[in-house]
């Protein structure tokens, strides 16, 4: 599954990565979140479709705020997006939604579209990774 | 109290779902009794409670109050039982750490949790509130002790002087009559002699539950002296007092009191008085109980008396208050 991973993330061409120091990003460190959760893959799979069903109403409000300059706005948003992905251990969709929220507090609006743009990104592919993961 | 099962009411606030939902799985997994909600604003609403959860999980940013501010609300009440709070939070800045500990959160833990850590420091928090509880029921024991007679457990004569000093202020607000009785349980000497302090002691007892039984729920007994009690009695007159006394001294002799040394007959004498002007003087109202008081003893004990109050209004007579 990691080959899987890291095939998608090549193909990406992810913004967000090249912003960024860290070295290569995984979509979801499986493993870690598995242990967080104690083993339980039912939890897992029970997150994930609210993850689902949450991020896109946060990912609306966030492009709201990056249209009316709401710095304060969209640093909540790119917060919590970040707390309900590192649940899941979605590293790539947490490090993204760090970005954003980085820039949202300094205020650097200019940059706002686009890191959000590499935000949603990585909630897409961390979607397919988890039709992948919760089907298996 | 069993540390198992104390302090397990919990809040958790954070607007993610996705956060929530998990901190809900592994608290009532872990036996605690969660109530979650999704903003700042219903958080207090449940924090502000009588029946508050004890320990709190909040998220930092949150529509409607933020977690921290929520720390100091909580914080600036008092006469509250403690709550234990926990920020739950995705900041992980030094700073964000030392706000949260100033503003009053009991601790701080980083986005995404820990389980075994936060299972770990909620029995610490839980041990925070065992202590406070422990001191809590200390020092009502306490309080108890300070205002009440040991032997009969009613108010000792500190409390009903003030519930006195209560009713006298209340008449002058609201011109309300209040009555005041000086009970006396007849030969108590003998008791004592015949029977033994102890017999004694819970004589005294009966006695007291005898009178208490007969009192309405805004009335006050307390001890006043070694066999002696004092009664007062609210929003009542003459007449209302005078049976109120009656239906006491009737419940102390109608029955034998029951003691280690068989059965015993016990009679109590009554004196009667009742303020019926606003303002009388306190000292003379319990002197003319006890003059009443005097008179029931003479007359043969077993008996209620009542000194009418003719000049109520103390213009500056003897005794002075």
């Amino acid at each position: 599954m990691l080959d899987e991973i890291d095939k998608a993330k090549k193909k990406s061409g992810n913004a967000a990565e090249t912003r960024s120091t860290h070295a290569a990003t995984k979509v979801i460190d499986l493993p870690a979140a598995l242990e967080r959760l104690e083993g339980d893959r039912d939890l897992f799979s029970e997150l994930a479709a609210l993850f689902k069903a949450e991020s896109p109403k946060m990912l609306d409000e966030a492009r709201r705020a990056v249209a009316s300059k709401n710095s304060s706005q969209l640093q909540h948003q790119a917060h919590t997006l970040k707390g309900a992905a590192s649940n899941l251990g979605a590293t790539g969709v947490s490090d993204a939604a760090s970005e954003l929220e980085k820039a949202a507090r300094a205020g650097d609006m200019a940059h706002a579209g686009e890191l959000l743009n590499a935000l949603e990104k990585q909630v897409g592919l961390l979607f397919s990774e988890l039709e992948t993961v919760c089907a298996g | 109290m069993g540390e198992a099962t104390a302090n397990k009411t919990i809040l958790i606030a954070d607007d993610d779902l996705v956060s929530r939902r998990l901190l809900e799985k592994f608290l009532i997994k872990w036996n605690y009794d969660v109530t979650a909600v999704s903003d700042g604003t219903a958080a207090l609403r449940i924090l502000d409670r009588d029946d508050t959860p004890r320990l709190a999980i909040l998220d930092w940013m949150m529509p409607g109050t933020e977690g921290v501010q929520i720390c100091r609300i909580i914080r600036e009440r008092v006469d509250r039982p403690y709550i234990y709070v926990i920020l739950l939070t995705g900041k992980t800045e030094k700073q964000d750490l030392l706000k949260a500990l100033q503003s009053g959160a009991d601790d701080f833990l980083s986005k995404p949790f820990d389980a075994q850590e936060l299972q770990a420091r909620l029995h610490v928090g839980r041990r925070i509130l065992d202590l406070q509880d422990g001191l809590i029921a200390a020092k009502e024991e306490l309080r108890f002790r300070a205002t009440h007679d040991s032997v009969t457990g009613i108010y000792n004569r500190a409390m009903v002087l003030d519930a006195m000093n209560r009713e006298h202020a209340r008449q002058i607000r609201d011109g309300n009559p209040f009555g005041v009785i000086l009970a006396d349980l007849d030969h108590f000497k003998s008791i004592n002699d015949n029977h033994g302090h102890l017999c004694g002691d819970e004589v005294l007892k009966e006695a007291a539950r005898r009178m208490r039984a007969c009192i309405r729920p805004y009335d006050v007994v307390g001890r006043y002296g070694g066999e002696e009690f004092l009664i007062v009695v609210a929003r009542a007159d003459e007449a209302v007092t005078l049976r109120l006394a009656e239906r006491m001294r009737k419940a102390i002799d109608s029955t034998p009191f029951v003691s280690d040394a068989g059965l015993i007959t016990v009679t109590a004498s009554f004196g009667v008085t009742a303020s019926l002007e606003p303002g009388s003087d306190k000292k003379m109202l319990v002197q003319l109980a006890d003059e009443a008081l005097y008179r029931a003893k003479r007359n043969g004990r077993n008996q209620c008396e009542i000194s009418r109050s003719n000049d109520p209004v103390a213009s500056g007579s003897i005794s002075s208050d």
